[in-house]
């Protein structure tokens, strides 16, 4: 009986927060959308013209435009994921002086925005790129959705361990987006895992968004199957992380809540 | 009903700590309008948080039944770059209110005009205190917990304040924190003496606040 009390607290809290915080990014500013829109845009649009001034072939499927598509979206799912949650607290702090506001509610609320927002903009491109004339076919949605479901959880896992470090070590922020950055090179957006040679794949292969793109991938297209991804490998991985990023959550918990 | 039971709380500061609560075990009475007092620094606003539950104790146990209000101060719980509006809405949802309704009740009763409109970062400390408590009122709650903003806002504006929660006595009752004793002897039946690590309840408010002028006496030398 509580416990359903404390459901309905919690979903009431986390749905008004998805509401506050849709209207902070999209409402207040035409931008907002548009920006969702722009990120992956000007990934693709730059690694198509890199792509095609060195006249290299499209890797799988006929556009290269659809395969960036299908690289950059599982990624920016991840990083985008773990930037909201990063920086949750701060955006909200104040809404923190309602008792039945808890710091996960800000978390659950902008993990969902991200995703939805993500998975709308992925559909938004689809449509654009059929009505460009590409033959567009989803293999294996499952797969897909698969993937996705594991990405988020894995984004949110790093968030939260990152936003617990922030607490204590502010400057973290920037370590942290310094040391990211080559993971964006690593995770197979402009390239298929089979592309690179063995002893290059053997150092990057420890990185779970490699294997979660290569998954997404192979979802995706029919004439597509990855062998490298390993699926117990990611998840494991990833319940490790989200684990610990329950527990970091946990231990500043209460700390965060002092306003 | 709200019951303390062998609370600790205290604070880290940079080069110390400083302890609010010390091990207290304390029910607090019933039905009644409680004032309390504490001299700056004693706490008296961590223990409005701690009753609300926006603040956790460090061990212990805070057992709370009924409807309490979140703490309604000066740092308030409205988000500075959202509008009146648009925090009002936010609560309404969290504490599953009729927006509807609260919305025209607070536009009549807050006199805050187009201003409702407005981001709560361009408000003056009395327009958003005059918002919070116009939003409290809307919404019912069991216990009023009230940090310091009773008593702002011109006469007319504090005389709608007492009619308001004279309407709501049969119901509510108000927990206080004021540095003002003239709101404190206003309102409270009971008044809860904050003295460091300790909570004493006095029946007779006029010889809390005695003992209460004795302390900040007391203090004031080694404060400045």
């Amino acid at each position: 009986m509580e416990l359903i009390q404390a459901l309905n607290v919690q979903s009431r809290v986390v749905s008004a927060l998805i509401l506050r915080e849709t209207r902070s990014r999209y409402g207040n500013s035409k931008l907002g959308f548009f920006w969702a829109l722009f990120e992956p845009f000007a990934h693709i649009a730059t690694f198509m013209l890199i792509f095609t001034a060195m006249s290299r072939a499209v890797p799988v499927g006929d556009s290269m435009g659809v395969f960036i598509l299908t690289g950059i979206i599982p990624w920016l799912l991840f990083s985008n994921i773990v930037t909201a949650v990063m920086g949750g607290i701060e955006g909200n702090q104040s809404l923190l002086g309602y008792p039945q506001v808890m710091p996960i509610d800000i978390t659950i609320s902008r993990i969902i925005l991200e995703a939805a927002t993500l998975v709308i903009v992925f559909v938004f491109f689809l449509i654009v790129f059929v009505n460009l004339g590409f033959k567009i076919e989803i293999d294996d949605m499952l797969s897909m959705l698969s993937a996705v479901g594991v990405v988020i959880i894995l984004g949110a896992g790093v968030g939260m361990i990152n936003a617990a470090i922030k607490f204590y070590y502010p400057s973290y922020a920037n370590i942290y987006s310094a040391f990211s950055r080559p993971f964006y090179f690593m995770s197979g957006i402009f390239f298929t895992a089979d592309f690179l040679s063995p002893e290059l794949l053997k150092l990057i292969d420890f990185n779970p968004v490699l294997h979660i793109v290569e998954w997404f991938r192979s979802g995706f297209y029919t004439s597509f199957n990855s062998t490298f991804y390993d699926v117990g490998y990611t998840i494991t991985v990833t319940s490790v992380i989200f684990v610990i990023g329950l527990m970091a959550e946990r231990a500043t918990r209460k700390r965060a809540r002092q306003i | 009903m709200i019951e303390f039971r062998n609370v600790y709380k205290s604070y880290k500061l940079k080069n110390s700590h400083k302890i609010i609560l010390k091990d207290i075990s304390f029910k607090f009475p019933e039905k009644k309008n409680i004032g309390v007092l504490g001299v700056n620094g004693a706490g008296k606003s961590t223990l409005l948080r701690l009753i609300a539950g926006t603040e956790f104790p460090d061990s212990g146990k805070i057992i709370r039944s009924g409807h309490y209000s979140w703490p309604l101060g000066f740092s308030g719980s409205f988000h500075p770059t959202l509008t009146g509006i648009e925090n009002l809405r936010f609560a309404c949802r969290i504490y599953g209110a009729d927006i509807k309704e609260v919305t025209e009740y607070v536009e009549a009763f807050s006199e805050l005009g187009r201003f409702i409109h407005e981001p709560i970062k361009t408000y003056s400390s009395g327009m958003r205190s005059r918002l919070a408590f116009a939003l409290s009122m809307a919404i019912d709650f069991d216990v009023y917990l009230v940090d310091e903003i009773m008593g702002v806002g011109d006469k007319g504006f504090q005389d709608k304040c007492r009619a308001a929660f004279k309407e709501k006595s049969e119901k509510s009752s108000i927990i206080m924190v004021s540095h003002d004793m003239n709101t404190i002897r206003d309102y409270s039946d009971v008044a809860l003496l904050l003295t460091g690590e300790h909570l004493e309840i006095h029946e007779d408010v006029d010889k809390a606040i005695e003992m209460y002028n004795s302390l900040t006496h007391k203090s004031a030398p080694a404060a400045a």
